[in-house]
């Protein structure tokens, strides 16, 4: 059935660039127990930053994917220092901090970039035919990165020592701590490695999704909703997270468009009353 | 004693602030000749924002032509902000033009939502006020009101197309894909309207929110058809287009724009020439040959060193509009003689004549089919049939699925 | 200072009428004020006081017992469309008719809304309340229903409120004392519920549920009690909101707006009763004021602001302002000392 396989891929791809944004949300919530809501801001600057790489400087895209993900990163990283550093656990003052960070960081891109929504055409460009129908070459690409990117991090996070001290400060921080490791700094590296990955997320997003200053806030609403179905602080969470609710936008617009955000937010609402921590998340 | 100076500094800016806006009130400076005051509430912030820009300069430069003097008197121009869906700020934009500021012309929101907040409050102020666009809605006009929309309507653009898509186009089935709200019911509706009465029909009609970006399930469930018309808000009209490419039915199902709004030919030209062929409607172009419009285009990039884009040239009609009004209500300009001055007239604009017919609230206005060509290496917009003067449009709403049959 | 001069100190009593000074020297203004503002200050401070009281409900459950809450304006909306669709679909025009049961919409709401969402806590608890708040806004929107609710625009053009007094005139000075008026009838009721033993109790579970429980409290029924107030009053604001600006949408079911009470109870003081006020009138006030100035660069000074507030003036505006007139008070007390 040629209506499945596509909205199957349109919901994998749709969910792998919700994956990446949220994996950073995720593992910062869960290390250093900091919500930080200018996050989709971020996505939106990459977004931008890549646009003007690759359109406008023709740059070559991986290139353009990279200098997205570390302008987000950058930025990220200027609002951990600069504020969140100095709420730890107050997560009201957070909440308003990174709010005015929202703000702000939407109005200088207007004044960088202009007011105008951008959808790049760099990329992955192409099609292939799936049945009578044509489907985007990298929207499929988008579900490889995503795939590479998702092992990567669980190598760096299970198979490595950094990963092992990022799990341990997960699980109970003032005894790793106290076993003379140095949290601190690889805590700012997986804040930067999240803002990072949000930021990759934004360029190759942009892609199907375009770059437009409304983002700040309405790409955060779909990761605060995958990062509360798949749960905080799991890499596998996320994945699961951003596919339940990437096939359920797919199929639910396609079949019942009228309610399909209502589905969205009752199945959001029934995993935590069920659930929640949400599906997979890090068990401390 | 960071903390004490920090909260002075804030009860500082609060009172300023307050001050500022009037709480008390400055000494009026004693002038020679009073100035006309106008006020334009332009989408300054917000994704909507190069429109609010665009309005901006055009309206500047449509004053600036007249060395911002009309009769003797100097001209005044307030521009604030409504955060382009924020419909709260739009009436607070309102009230400050009117009521700080004392503007004689208002020039009205630009959003849909905006345009709807305000509209009771300049009823009850009795303020006349241009829209600074082509209105994607407008109520059942019963007499005239103090909200003019002398920019024509999305519907005389979907009409037009819609005609021209079953005659000239030869396509006999269409879909369309509008925005969930009231600009794209009518331009949705329009062009249903204008296919079917020339012998077409729509066999499906889908709507998206007004700022959806994820077009992807939307393509998997569109029917095959002849073409496909779509009325999408500002920047997520891009990707409807770069989706409908890359899902392959741009050569099979071509695809219309009920208006191509924020489809500039820069974006035309970024997209890349399999752009070429795409179909749209709408009142101006840069491409007009006319000498009216080549002289506006030549004075518009030496003043501000770019072309005029759809936004501009909306914002300088509106302006030619007000200049009109107040070249009309001659020394005494109260509200009522600028709204005679406005009813029934015609100005001669880059576009061609435009006539309001106040006492019905509609416009008669030129039209054109363009269409996406590359010219001398690059892709502009060209005219391709031309309709002199359209006129009234009817009032569409969104139809219940399946009733849009006949 | 200086030494003290102990022959003149002066302890303040508890009855002191100093105490009152601010609440008086305030109440006379804000009564006095529309003689000197132009109308449209007027609508502005009108819409402060709409959204005081918003932020003071979001207080109730937020600052007082502590449950941070992502959905609140779902009440506001609740309120705003019951009252609304009353007089709009079903001709019901009179306001003690319709303002009663938009409240009671409201606070119906808060009950179900409530129910389901404490049954988690912390951050889930948040994630629930944005939920629902969302869950409202997308059935507005639904289509279904177009006629009824207005779909994605909402109801516009809804008559001010008819209030059944003959002769009576919605000006600017008129709707400033209206809701002035509820104002302070909210702001009474409220202080006097945070200040009962009732109030006592959810400030308990707010510095510690475990330990109110242990001393006995059923806190689960003082949470959801405490839910439904601020859901209740919420929809006060909503029911005020609707007529006066005339329309009311989904997305004041929604996250921007909840957010916007937010950072009305950060910015002014969470936890106070006064502190969500202060909040609300800076935080539209210099919005009206700045963007008026710099209509393209508004937000960028707003949210400059919440950040200064948030990192330098930590626990907000009023506490700040508080400490201040207690230092004053402090001086006057120990009488003036030569320094």
């Amino acid at each position: 059935m040629e209506f499945v396989a596509i909205s199957l891929l349109n919901g994998i791809s749709f969910g792998m660039v919700l994956f990446l944004l949220t994996i950073g949300l995720s593992i910062t919530l869960g290390l250093m127990g900091t919500l930080n809501l200018a996050h989709g801001a971020l996505f939106m600057v990459a977004a931008f930053v890549g646009w003007t790489a690759s359109v406008k400087l023709g740059l070559n895209y991986p290139l353009a994917v990279l200098l997205g993900g570390i302008a987000a990163g950058l930025v990220g990283l200027a609002i951990e220092r600069g504020l969140l550093r100095h709420l730890y656990k107050q997560l009201n003052e957070q909440v308003v901090v990174t709010i005015g960070c929202i703000y702000i960081i939407t109005n200088l891109s207007l004044w960088v970039w202009g007011g105008a929504g951008r959808t790049p055409f760099t990329g992955f460009t192409g099609s292939f035919p799936i049945g009578g129908m044509m489907y985007p070459a990298h929207r499929v690409a988008t579900i490889g990165i995503g795939l590479i990117l998702f092992f990567a991090i669980r190598w760096l996070l299970e198979k490595t020592r950094l990963g092992a001290i990022v799990r341990a400060g997960m699980d109970d921080k003032e005894t790793t701590i106290g076993l003379g490791i140095n949290l601190g700094r690889v805590t700012y590296l997986a804040f930067f490695l999240g803002c990072f990955v949000a930021g990759i997320a934004g360029v190759i997003g942009a892609q199907m999704l375009g770059a437009n200053l409304a983002m700040g806030w309405s790409i955060l609403l779909l990761a605060l909703i995958v990062l509360v179905v798949g749960g905080a602080g799991s890499i596998q969470g996320a994945l699961l997270g951003s596919m339940v609710i990437g096939t359920i936008n797919a199929f639910g617009i396609a079949l019942v468009p009228d309610f399909a955000r209502f589905f969205m937010y009752v199945v959001m609402i029934i995993i935590l009353m069920v659930k929640p921590t949400g599906l997979l998340a890090r068990k401390a | 004693m960071k903390n004490k100076f920090l909260v002075i500094l804030l009860a500082l800016m609060l009172v300023t602030s307050l001050v500022i806006t009037g709480c008390i009130p400055a000494p009026a400076p004693v002038e020679p000749v009073e100035p006309i005051k106008i006020g334009a509430i332009c989408c300054l912030t917000g994704d909507m924002s190069f429109w609010g820009a665009g309005s901006k300069r055009g309206l500047e430069f449509g004053f600036a032509e007249v060395d911002w003097e009309i009769a003797g008197r100097p001209l005044e121009l307030f521009v604030e902000d409504d955060a382009t869906w924020d419909e709260v700020m739009a009436l607070e934009a309102a009230r400050k033009l009117v009521e700080v500021h004392g503007v004689d012309i208002l020039m009205g929101p630009i959003a849909s939502s905006s345009y709807l907040g305000t509209g009771s409050y300049i009823d009850v102020m009795k303020i006349p006020t241009l829209g600074l666009c082509y209105r994607g809605e407008f109520e059942t006009w019963e007499e005239p009101t103090w909200n003019f929309s002398a920019h024509g309507a999305i519907a005389q653009r979907g009409y037009a197309l819609g005609q021209y898509a079953y005659e000239v186009l030869g396509f006999r089935t269409a879909t369309t894909m509008g925005a969930d709200y009231e600009t794209g019911y009518q331009g949705a509706g329009s062009f249903s309207d204008g296919f079917y009465d020339a012998g077409g029909s729509v066999i499906q009609q889908q709507w998206a929110p007004p700022t959806e970006i994820e077009w992807g399930p939307y393509n998997a469930v569109v029917e095959d058809a002849d073409c496909t018309a779509v009325i999408q808000y500002g920047s997520c009209m891009h990707s409807y287009i770069k989706s409908w490419y890359e899902f392959g039915f741009w050569d099979k199902q071509p695809l219309l724009l009920i208006t191509p709004c924020t489809v500039f030919e820069s974006d035309l030209e970024a997209f890349g020439d399999w752009t070429t062929g795409l179909y749209s409607a709408t009142s101006y172009v840069t491409t007009l040959d006319t000498p009216a419009n080549q002289k506006f285009v030549a004075d518009f990039e030496a003043m501000y060193g770019q072309k005029p884009i759809f936004p501009d040239i909306w914002g300088y009609v509106s302006a030619l509009w007000a200049r009109t009004m107040l070249e009309g209500a001659g020394d005494d300009i109260t509200n009522y003689a600028l709204r005679d001055a406005l009813l029934d007239s015609t100005i001669e604009t880059p576009i061609g004549p435009i006539t309001f017919h106040g006492d019905e609230g509609w416009t008669t206005i030129p039209m054109y089919i363009i269409q996406a060509q590359q010219v001398g290496g690059e892709m502009t917009w060209q005219v391709v049939e031309a309709y002199p003067a359209v006129g009234k449009a009817k009032y569409y709403t969104k139809m219940p699925p399946g009733t849009w049959t006949r | 200072m200086g030494a003290a001069n102990l022959k003149s100190f002066k302890p303040p009593r508890q009855g002191d009428v100093i105490r009152f000074a601010p609440y008086i020297v305030i109440g006379v203004i804000l009564i006095i004020l529309p003689l000197f503002l132009p109308s449209h200050l007027e609508y502005l401070m009108a819409r402060v006081f709409i959204f005081a009281i918003f932020a003071m409900s979001l207080n109730l459950i937020w600052g007082y017992t502590g449950l941070f809450t992502l959905g609140h304006a779902a009440f506001f909306g609740v309120g705003g469309y019951a009252s609304s669709i009353l007089v709009m679909r079903y001709g019901i025009e009179s306001f003690w008719l319709v303002a009663p049961a938009g409240i009671l919409m409201a606070a119906l709401v808060a009950a179900v809304f409530g129910y389901i969402a404490l049954r988690v806590s912390g951050l889930y608890f948040l994630m629930v309340t944005f939920a629902l708040g969302e869950l409202l806004v997308s059935l507005a929107q639904v289509d279904v229903w177009r006629d009824i609710t207005g779909g994605t625009f909402g109801l516009r053009g809804i008559p001010p409120p008819n209030l059944g007094i003959p002769g009576f005139t919605w000006n600017g000075i008129s709707w400033y004392y209206f809701i002035l008026l509820a104002f302070a009838i909210c702001y009474f009721l409220l202080h006097r519920i945070a200040n009962s033993p009732f109030g006592h109790v959810i400030q308990g579970i707010r510095e510690g549920e475990p330990r109110m429980r242990a001393l006995g409290y059923n806190t689960w029924r003082y949470k959801y009690i405490a839910f439904i107030i601020g859901g209740l009053f919420a929809g006060v604001a909503g029911v005020l909101f609707a007529p006066f600006m005339m329309l009311i949408g989904p997305r004041h079911f929604g996250i921007v707006t909840s957010a916007e009470g937010l950072l009305y109870v950060i910015i002014g003081g969470a936890g106070t009763l006064f502190g969500p006020v202060i909040g609300a009138a800076v935080i539209i006030g210099m919005k009206y004021g700045v963007s008026m100035y710099t209509p393209e660069r508004w937000p960028l000074i707003l949210g400059a602001m919440f950040v200064i507030v948030v990192m330098f003036l930590r626990g907000g505006i009023y506490p700040h302002l508080v400490n201040l007139w207690r230092k004053a008070r402090l001086r006057y007390s120990y009488g003036s000392t030569k320094d």
